[in-house]
């Protein structure tokens, strides 16, 4: 399996977790952006 | 409760064939003590990535006392459904992804992967069983939208429930 790198973006956007009674609003969750991490080229 | 009626077709000669009632007989059923929940996460203007590249959020829960917390809390959720869509014709992915901790995340080393799927637009992943979560670990839900379009809008929605009950 490839390695994956993660970094944190921000990109303003909104959660909304809504229940039959309850509700919450969550401005700019965590967004990962999942790459695959470049492998170092070991002829250079 | 609502209760569901439906006739049993009978095709051929002998036994009528019961095994449409299987179908109902999987769906959630909620019962007093459990609560129905809703995600949706709404991003604008997201920068379009190359695949097999892919965005992730984490999902967030109310604890005991309805603090929003990252980390699944005590009383278990149960995912039934997971859905992304771009409002664009373009191939779209979403997955679920369980890890052991915030830090796991980080660095993706995904302790379970409930499957990914794409579509056109639109990608759904349907959990009939429902997926329930532990106590500690961190869902993610991974998605993208592979347009050569440099930005692309995505509402995500994940349906589920949770118990008010915590029982030992």
């Amino acid at each position: 399996m490839d390695e994956k790198e993660v970094k944190q973006v921000k990109i303003p956007g909104k959660m909304v977790i809504t229940s039959e009674d309850k509700r919450s609003e969550i401005d700019n969750p965590v967004i990962l952006l999942v790459t695959k991490k470049e492998k170092e080229d070991k002829n250079k | 409760m609502k209760p569901i009626y439906f006739t049993v077709p009978q095709v051929g000669v002998g036994r009528k064939d019961y095994s449409e009632t299987v179908e109902f007989a999987s769906e959630a059923s909620f019962k007093g003590h459990q609560r129905r929940d809703c995600w949706v996460v709404d991003y604008s203007g997201v920068p379009t990535i190359p695949f097999p590249f892919s965005y992730a959020v984490l999902l967030q829960f109310w604890d005991a006392a309805h603090v929003v917390v990252v980390p699944a809390p005590d009383i278990p959720y149960h995912i039934y459904k997971v859905t992304i869509t771009t409002g664009r014709a373009a191939l779209t992915m979403t997955g679920l992804y369980r890890f052991a901790s915030l830090a796991d995340a980080y660095i993706w080393n995904v302790e379970r992967w409930y499957g990914d799927t794409y579509g056109y637009g639109k990608a759904e992943l349907v959990y009939t069983n429902g997926i329930k979560t532990e106590q500690g670990k961190v869902y993610c839900v991974s998605f993208a939208e592979y347009s050569e379009m440099p930005t692309f809008d995505f509402r995500m929605t994940v349906n589920g429930l949770h118990e008010e009950v915590l029982y030992g």
